[in-house]
């Protein structure tokens, strides 16, 4: 790493040199000087005052090098413009001619750019979009979440709130001008056409106020609204009703069926509007019936909460105001709140959190490939400027300065990286496509991404910046050398060219580590992600088909003919051809949807505040309400007792089925079976049923195949009491081939025995848990796709630099040939040069890869992110790559005729 | 003399804003780059920040072309910082201000005068 100060002084050589000594020093403190103020922004604010501060100092020192490459300083002034325009479209012109001449050169070159540029541009239209924009509201940056955490961990298990805290906050903080409450609210819309669910939210009346913004038609929710047994209404998303009615404007005369309630259509949220928690609801209602502070449990944690800073409140205050209230509720009430609190966080922040490493490495691997290509790129024209001195010593000989003919090189190289910018477009569009089409398409904000002017001018900003220090490099031999003995000696300057190989091998080295650091990250990235699919589920995924049901409301008022709608489904289900078991759950594993609750041993007294003190394994058992057949259909072993069966209907004693993990957290050393256990309930209209634990069965990942088993209970549907756990069930189909080819089958076997049933997410379980991975596979594959293609540009990188020196050792090779050399001592010879380069590259890209791989530690699973196997396997590919790229050249070193060489000299 | 005086000035238009703004800022008195940076953001509420290489690039200019010189006027030594140099405004830079405000206010009554703007 080059310290700060050193990486300034060496960007102040962009500079000519009478500028560095009359203002270097103060410029050089200015720019030090914006920094620190820059600094003192937010996160991306002061990042992008950063980069902005940098580029102008580079941009300004890149315009007073051209200033100076004009005329002398006498005639610097009123006439120099013209003369300038005039030299610089005389390069352009020269540029464009040798270009034409040596297509290949040029191809390659491009092609090197392009991707390295391309790939930037597509990521960095990622990151624009995803990261660096604001959210689409008033002030973004007041708009926070209040999440609730334990211990003050903030995972999103935690994050719900009860009810009444979040009414406690409205009526008790003055750190906020509003604050509304959110839950999910999942209607099925009926009338014209097939029944189907909304996904949607509850919300205050004040939720739109939060964010600022205009409704595109009608209005949002009003004061009135607020208040229990106001009218029902709702607010569409724009999406929905630009899909369900066309974008007419009449919507608001509109009514909608929503579970049985006529809401009225009062507005649709405009196009741009985002949802803060990153959920795309369809439509919004205002405060609905059974928010009602009086009846509802402080320890029922079912809620989140948006908030808008109030004036001049900051964060650190506001947090403050909250963490106050969290003390006087421990103060009044002890026993439902022991561990837990608030955080507070900006939307956006909350938003993107997950995804932004998984961003920031793309951008740094892609960041890489520039670099990579670019080194490339300057190799290509070294080689060149080394071939044209004798030209270029002519030229000079003939009158032109030095800065004169650096200038046309650098002219050259720039205008190469800008065309190479263009092709890079093409390039990146057709990326941030694929990009979508990989599988980007759980990333949140994903409509923010695209090409626009921002991204436009980060294009042209680094192919100009690039082009010019690499431009620059590729200048250095002709500033280096004497022309004049360039000259006498026919072209072959000697030391010049000396310097130049101890430059290009420095760049091939480059290429190698920076390719090394690319190919490591693949490899630990892949071994994750290798891992993570051999996770045991605790179920088998293969041959399932999953489908949920949601009968009509207001049908099945009794408990039992929700029982036996689902006994009729699960047995019809069986009854088809090809299927070997069917069963039903509430919460499918791996589909989103948690219920924790407090459950006891019956034998055990009932924990106290200190006895909880000093615990801190998990407070509460996920509860699944299933049928007899469930774990045989998803193939959930029974490790102990039995599971459930069709006896254990209603009239039957209650009983229980627990996972491997709460047999380990309850009964350890014991028996569970046979041991009593109660649900303690959170809403107060239902009973403690005590139950007899009769199995225990194997842990299930219930959230995806990364997240470890939770400690889990599972009841029998005919048993369970709560109607909200049993109403809209998964119904889960083993069958003997493809399940999807069952699919319509099952559908419409559902609707035989009830026309009435809305029916979703009909998917086979091998996908659901591939949905999991989606992400980490993204990210994997598009780093491998940079790592194959940085290992690309490095091999053409060291075949370049090995292919000059054996065409600068032709005759050498030609008289040792002569003198009796065999084949093995001119391999040798000629690819001991090659082996040199890569020893080095490798030896500084492995450092480099156990320095920078530290920063992939939260994206891996299971895979420590310095695994030795990782690096070996990546340091192996590098070596036979490197390997091929030097023995091509090395080969045709042999084809020399010594005959002909020697008669050449 | 004078002649040949207004002919220069008149070769100078337009000045390039930032160019413009740095003459502006130094009608009052005599700076240094800093205080230069804050007064041309001060004038324009904030919305033009001339980065550290556009600012000295501009001091560059300005001072090949005459405009500004540096100064050899220092404050109290106690306020002042020695690494820092000062500049003023030459005469031809109060010239050729006050030739670019003309000609921009020339702009502005040709824009009224088309009522594009009020």
């Amino acid at each position: 790493m080059i310290p700060r100060r050193q990486a300034f002084h060496l960007l102040l050589l962009l500079y000519p040199a009478h500028f560095r000594r009359k203002y270097g020093s103060e410029a050089l403190r200015q720019l030090e000087l914006d920094l620190l103020e820059a600094a003192k922004a937010g996160r991306w604010r002061s990042f992008i005052g950063r980069v902005s501060s940098l580029c102008d100092f580079t941009l300004a020192g890149l315009l007073e090098r051209i200033s100076a490459l004009g005329p002398g300083p006498r005639l610097r002034g009123l006439k120099r413009k013209g003369s300038l325009m005039g030299m610089l479209i005389q390069d352009i012109r020269f540029a464009l001619r040798s270009f034409v001449k040596r297509p290949g050169f040029t191809v390659v070159a491009l092609a090197s750019l392009a991707l390295g540029i391309g790939t930037n541009t597509a990521i960095f239209s990622v990151a624009n979009g995803v990261l660096f924009q604001p959210l689409p509201y008033d002030e973004p940056d007041r708009v926070v979440q209040i999440l609730g955490t334990r211990d003050d961990q903030l995972t999103l298990r935690n994050v719900w709130l009860a009810y009444p805290e979040i009414e406690d906050i409205r009526a008790t903080s003055g750190a906020f001008a509003d604050v509304s409450v959110v839950q999910w609210w999942d209607p099925i819309l009926y009338g014209t056409g097939e029944p189907t669910r909304v996904f949607s939210q509850s919300v205050s009346a004040c939720y739109f106020r939060i964010f600022g913004v205009r409704p595109a038609v009608g209005r949002f929710f009003l004061p009135e609204e607020e208040k229990l047994g106001h009218e029902p209404v709702v607010v569409l998303s724009y999406g929905f009703w630009q899909q369900r009615f066309g974008g007419d404007p009449e919507v608001l005369r509109e009514t909608l069926d929503l579970d049985g309630v006529r809401y009225s259509v009062v507005g649709v949220a405009p196009q741009q509007f985002v949802d803060p928690f990153g959920d795309e609801p369809l439509m919004w209602r205002s405060r609905p019936p059974e928010w009602d502070a009086t009846q509802l449990a402080r320890i029922n944690h079912s809620w989140r909460a948006i908030g808008k800073l109030a004036e001049g409140v900051t964060l650190e205050q506001a947090q403050a105001d909250v963490d106050r209230i969290w003390a006087n509720f421990r103060r009044a009430y002890p026993e439902s709140h022991t561990d837990d609190g608030a955080r507070l966080m900006v939307a956006k922040d909350w938003m993107v959190g997950s995804v932004e490493t998984a961003i920031l490495v793309l951008l740094g691997a892609v960041g890489l490939v520039l670099l990579i290509a670019c080194a490339n790129v300057a190799n290509l024209f070294l080689t060149r400027t080394l071939t044209r001195s004798r030209e270029v010593a002519l030229r000079s000989a003939l009158g032109a300065g030095r800065s004169r003919i650096v200038g046309q090189i650098v002219t050259e190289v720039c205008l190469l990286f800008v065309i190479g910018g263009a092709v890079a477009l093409a390039v990146a569009r057709l990326g941030t496509d694929s990009l979508l089409a990989l599988g980007a398409q759980d990333l949140p904000r994903l409509g923010e991404v695209g090409i626009d002017w921002t991204v436009l001018s980060f294009t042209l900003g680094i192919s100009l910046v690039c082009g010019l220090i690499f431009g620059l490099a590729a200048a250095y031999p002709i500033v280096r050398s004497d022309l004049a003995a360039t000259l006498q000696t026919g072209g072959r300057s000697l030391s010049g060219d000396r310097k130049s190989q101890r430059l290009r091998g420095g760049l091939v080295i480059g290429e190698i580590a920076l390719a090394l650091v690319l190919l490591a990250g693949s490899g630990l990235l892949l071994r994750s992600l290798w891992t993570l699919q051999q996770v045991e589920p605790g179920f088998q995924p293969e041959n399932v088909l999953t489908l949920r049901v949601y009968p009509r409301t207001g049908t099945y008022t009794e408990p039992e003919e929700v029982t036996n709608l689902y006994q009729d489904l699960v047995n019809r289900l069986a009854s088809l051809p090809g299927v070997t078991a069917a069963g039903a759950i509430n919460f499918l594993p791996m589909r989103g949807g948690q219920n924790c609750e407090l459950v006891w041993r019956d034998d055990r007294p009932f924990p106290t505040r200190d006895d909880l003190a000093d615990y801190d394994g998990p407070r509460c058992l996920e509860v699944r309400v299933v049928t007899p057949d469930y774990f045989q259909a998803m193939g959930i072993s029974v490790v102990r007792g039995r599971g459930f069966a069709t006896q254990d209907d209603q009239a039957a004693p209650p009983v229980a089925v627990i996972s491997e993990a709460t047999a380990e957290l309850g009964f350890r050393g014991e028996d569970p079976l046979g041991k009593r256990v109660t649900l303690y309930e959170t809403r107060d209209y239902l009973p403690n049923i005590s139950r007899e634990v009769i199995g225990v069965v194997s842990d299930v990942r219930q959230t995806s195949l990364a997240a470890a088993g939770v400690p889990a209970i599972y009841f029998a549907h005919a048993q369970a009491v709560d109607p909200w756990r049993r109403w809209v069930m998964t119904l889960t189909v083993r069958t003997e081939a493809d399940p999807a080819e069952l699919a319509d089958l099952a559908r419409n076997s559902v609707w035989e025995v009830d026309g009435n049933v809305t029916i979703d997410f009909v998917q086979t379980m091998t996908s659901v848990v591939s949905r999991t991975v989606a992400e980490p596979r993204f990210r994997t594959t598009l780093l491998l796709i940079f790592g194959g293609i940085a290992l690309l540009l490095a091999m053409v990188g060291v075949a370049g630099v090995v292919g000059h020196a054996v065409s600068q050792r032709v005759p050498e090779i030609g008289i040792r040939m002569a003198l009796g050399a065999t084949n093995r001592d001119i391999y040798a010879t000629v690819m001991s040069q090659g082996i040199k380069l890569t020893a080095l590259g490798l030896l500084l890209g492995v450092s480099g890869a156990l320095a920078s791989t530290r920063v992939l530690s939260s994206l891996l699973y299971g895979v420590p992110a310095s695994d030795p196997a990782s690096f070996v396997a990546a340091v192996l590919l590098m070596v036979l790559i490197t390997f091929v790229a030097i023995w091509i050249p090395a080969r045709s070193a042999l084809r020399v005729d010594p005959v002909q060489t020697l008669n050449a000299e | 003399m004078r002649k040949t005086k207004t002919r220069d000035v008149d070769d100078l238009l337009p000045l390039k804003p930032a160019l413009y703004l740095i003459l502006l800022a130094l009608t009052e008195g005599d700076l240094h780059g800093y205080a230069l940076k804050k007064e041309v953001l001060r004038r324009t509420d904030g919305r033009v920040k001339l980065g550290a290489g556009t600012l000295y690039r501009s001091i560059r200019q300005l001072v090949d072309l005459g405009l500004i010189e540096e100064s050899n006027q220092r404050p109290d030594p106690a306020l002042d910082d020695e690494r820092r140099s000062y500049y003023r405004l030459t005469g031809l830079g109060r010239q050729a201000a006050h030739a670019e405000t003309e000609r921009l206010a020339d702009l502005v009554r040709i824009a009224r005068a088309s009522r594009l703007v009020g």
